[in-house]
């Protein structure tokens, strides 16, 4: 027997790996029963994702995050200039993806072969003073171009549209599916997380500024039991992160078709009806807000890049057969009588198992709801016409 | 109720086969990690209302113990599974200059499990954390086979209770093996968690069914003839599962303790499987056991250097 330090001190390592496990994945040490780790190149456990439009601001941080990913083995970065830069550069990043690049039109077909996973950010980006919709006409070409390819080269793909405006691409996607006959509206999503991260944010942003507002200002008065009421509330609301903050957000994905459910908000938290319309309207001009404040130089895309690559995850998860992955998203949906609507969706292994209904909805969200059904049975007409026409 | 309080931390605690008060429970110093070890038999009748009893039997060793078992042929007759790699025989009847009554040391590592063959009576197991198990007799100086086939240390082994030859393994190696010990090699490899597995036992009134507890915090129930996937799971533990117990008297009855200071009574066959927590420990839970002579006895002890023991249903700190 060896030294009593030794000993010790492996006892000691296994009372803490008892208590403390590493994860699964990382035991290298012991030889996994289940799951070979052979790393034939593109044949290893895990999906293939292909990135459409992956030199542009959005797709560049999106292919960067997606090569983090443990679930992507294979990861084609596609677009029409500049890929072979993007392919270099994130190729040298020691995480498992293998990384191809594909530039230009005759190389889709490459692209697109074999995918389980296709994410759409190609487009043009807004500019000050343009909304989502003076993009249409450019960015549902593209669409529509790379839809037919998806169609014809990997029609069992599940595809996240993330190019604006999203309220149409996704109807003007799946005329063309329809179009190819290989239409399946459990594998077309359009990608709204972007306002569910907003959400998110602003939700624990503006509790923590109305708190310390409404707080100076009983003080001045000095009613001590207000203050202290608060104080407790405060002390609640302060210890919250934003990533254990969840807020369904439905409808779809412009101005006031974003429909934030904050009374369904999870922890459950109590708004008064200024912060209601307040966070609202702050979630949906969020994207102008940056669009605004970048002056020119572009639209959100390193916010849209970490929501895309979060719902890409989500999709993921949902192929490898985790269960109760739940996520807003835009989909083909029955929930209302627009034949598309974003709500809380559950991910599978095909895809889309299952679309959550609404849930309750408050007076202010009743409103909210019928101005969003207005505007997006118009974004969804016009989708459909481009195509059609 | 009877409440001991152990000099050190206690480990295991194992109610005689033969009589019905008698119990037996391995203590270590400073949580096992250095230091001495206790093997002590305590009379649950000398309990009085007034202060602790002396045990019957007390007997410090070198190193920390970490399991105990009775033997089933001999009434006086106990092992100790011992930190230094070695098992150690124990007779309660001579006095403690002739004690220990056998020495084997042949692991090369912490001997962490030991279990007596209730059927045959006349052999036991120890695991051990070199990734392997021997099989003993008291009468043979050598152990008689060893089992090699483990990739990591070996937490707990657990005779079936119906064929004499059978029994499992558990280890860090995330797997449950069943072997037959006319076979050098396991019959079955379950991979039965995604964590290492720390503890397991056969259901005495199924003999293809076992449980298995480990570091994910849940114990599973498999059958050996589908072992692919798990008959069911029982989540409920804080922290890792140390052991796992099937009730000797109850079909489908487990009890379980954990890192997480709890024990915990499950029927694996029922939708809503919890049937009882106690809380009683102050510290980790590491040796439980169930009474074959007394239906319903439970004793339970933990790092907080107490044992208790009590009737299933009501409070272990109750007097």
């Amino acid at each position: 027997m060896e030294q009593g330090g030794d000993a010790a001190a492996r006892r000691m390592g296994r009372i803490a790996s008892h208590l403390r496990p590493p994860p699964a994945s990382q035991m290298e040490e012991v030889s996994l029963l289940r799951g070979s780790n052979c790393r034939a190149k593109g044949a290893a456990p895990g999906f293939k994702v292909a990135i459409l439009g992956a030199s542009g601001g959005i797709g560049q941080p999106l292919a960067l995050l997606m090569k983090m990913n443990p679930l992507v083995s294979l990861l084609h970065l596609y677009d029409v200039v500049n890929t072979p830069g993007v392919t270099a550069d994130i190729s040298h990043m020691n995480t498992g993806a293998v990384v191809r690049g594909f530039l230009g039109q005759p190389q889709l077909e490459n692209a697109l072969t074999g995918m389980d996973l296709v994410i759409i950010p190609a487009g043009i980006p807004r500019k000050p003073g343009m909304t989502r919709d003076d993009l249409f006409k450019i960015n549902a070409g593209i669409v529509r171009t790379l839809c037919e390819g998806v169609a014809k080269f990997c029609p069992k793909a599940i595809v996240n549209v993330i190019s604006n405006p999203v309220n149409s691409t996704v109807p003007i996607a799946a005329e063309v599916f329809k179009k190819a006959g290989t239409y399946d509206p459990k594998r077309l999503l359009g990608v709204t997380t972007l306002d569910v991260v907003r959400a998110n944010t602003f939700v624990v942003c503006t509790l923590t500024e109305f708190g310390i507002c409404i707080i100076t200002i009983l003080t001045f008065t000095g009613t001590i039991s207000k203050i202290y009421y608060l104080l407790c509330l405060q002390g609640e609301v302060l210890g919250l992160d934003p990533r254990d903050v969840n807020v369904p957000v439905i409808g779809g994905h412009a101005g006031v078709t974003i429909l934030p459910l904050l009374s369904q908000v999870n922890p459950p938290c109590s708004f008064t009806s200024e912060e209601i319309s307040y966070l609202t309207t702050h979630i949906q001009n969020g994207g102008t807000e940056v669009v605004e404040a970048k002056a020119g130089a572009g639209s959100a895309t390193l916010s849209m890049a970490y929501a895309a690559a979060k719902f890409a995850d989500a999709c993921l998860r949902g192929l490898h057969g985790d269960a109760g992955v739940v996520e807003c998203s835009y989909v083909a949906s029955q929930v209302t009588e627009l034949p598309f609507f974003a709500s809380k969706v559950r991910l599978g292994r095909c895809g889309i198992e299952e679309i959550l209904s609404l849930g309750p909805l408050n007076e202010f969200e009743r409103a909210g709801l019928e101005k969003a059904k207005k505007e997006l049975a118009e974004s969804i007409q016009k989708g459909v016409a481009f195509i059609n026409k | 109720m009877p409440v001991f309080k152990a000099p050190a931390p206690g480990f295991s605690v194992r109610f005689s086969p033969f009589h019905e008060q008698r119990l037996l429970a391995a203590a270590s110093q400073h949580f096992g990690l250095v230091g001495n070890g206790h093997l002590l038999v305590l009379d649950l009748a000398a309990a009085g209302p007034g202060g602790a009893p002396a045990p019957l039997f007390a007997f410090p060793t070198s190193d920390a113990l970490f399991d105990c078992a009775w033997s089933e042929s001999h009434e006086s007759l106990c092992a100790a599974a011992s930190g230094d790699g070695s098992v150690r025989l124990f007779d309660v009847a001579l006095p403690p200059a002739q004690n220990p009554v056998r020495l084997f040391r042949e692991h090369a590592r912490e001997v962490h499990g030991l279990d007596w063959n209730p059927v045959r009576r006349d052999a036991f197991l120890s695991a051990s954390w070199d990734d392997t198990l021997k099989l003993w007799s008291p009468d043979r100086p050598a152990s008689v086979r060893t089992f090699r086939g483990h990739e990591y240390c070996v937490y707990a082994a657990a005779w079936s209770a119906r064929h004499p030859d059978v029994f499992a393994s558990a280890s860090g190696d995330r797997t449950a093996r069943v072997w037959d010990v006319r076979e050098p090699a396991p019959t079955l490899v379950i991979p039965a968690h995604d964590h290492e597995v720390l503890s397991l036992d056969w259901d005495k009134y199924d003999p293809s069914i076992l449980a298995t507890g480990s570091v994910d915090k849940s114990i599973r129930v498999w059958d050996v003839r589908s072992p692919r996937a798990p008959l069911t799971q029982l989540a409920g533990h804080g922290y890792a599962v140390k052991r796992v117990r099937f009730s000797p008297h109850r079909q489908g009855m487990i009890m379980s303790c954990s890192y997480d200071m709890t024990v915990c009574m499950w029927d694996y066959r029922k939708e809503d499987a919890l049937l009882a927590r106690y809380g009683h420990h102050t510290e980790f839970v590491a040796g439980i056991d169930m009474s074959v002579l007394v239906e319903g006895l439970l004793a339970s002890t933990g790092w907080d250097e107490m044992i208790y023991v009590w009737p299933f249903g009501s409070d272990p700190r109750a007097m």
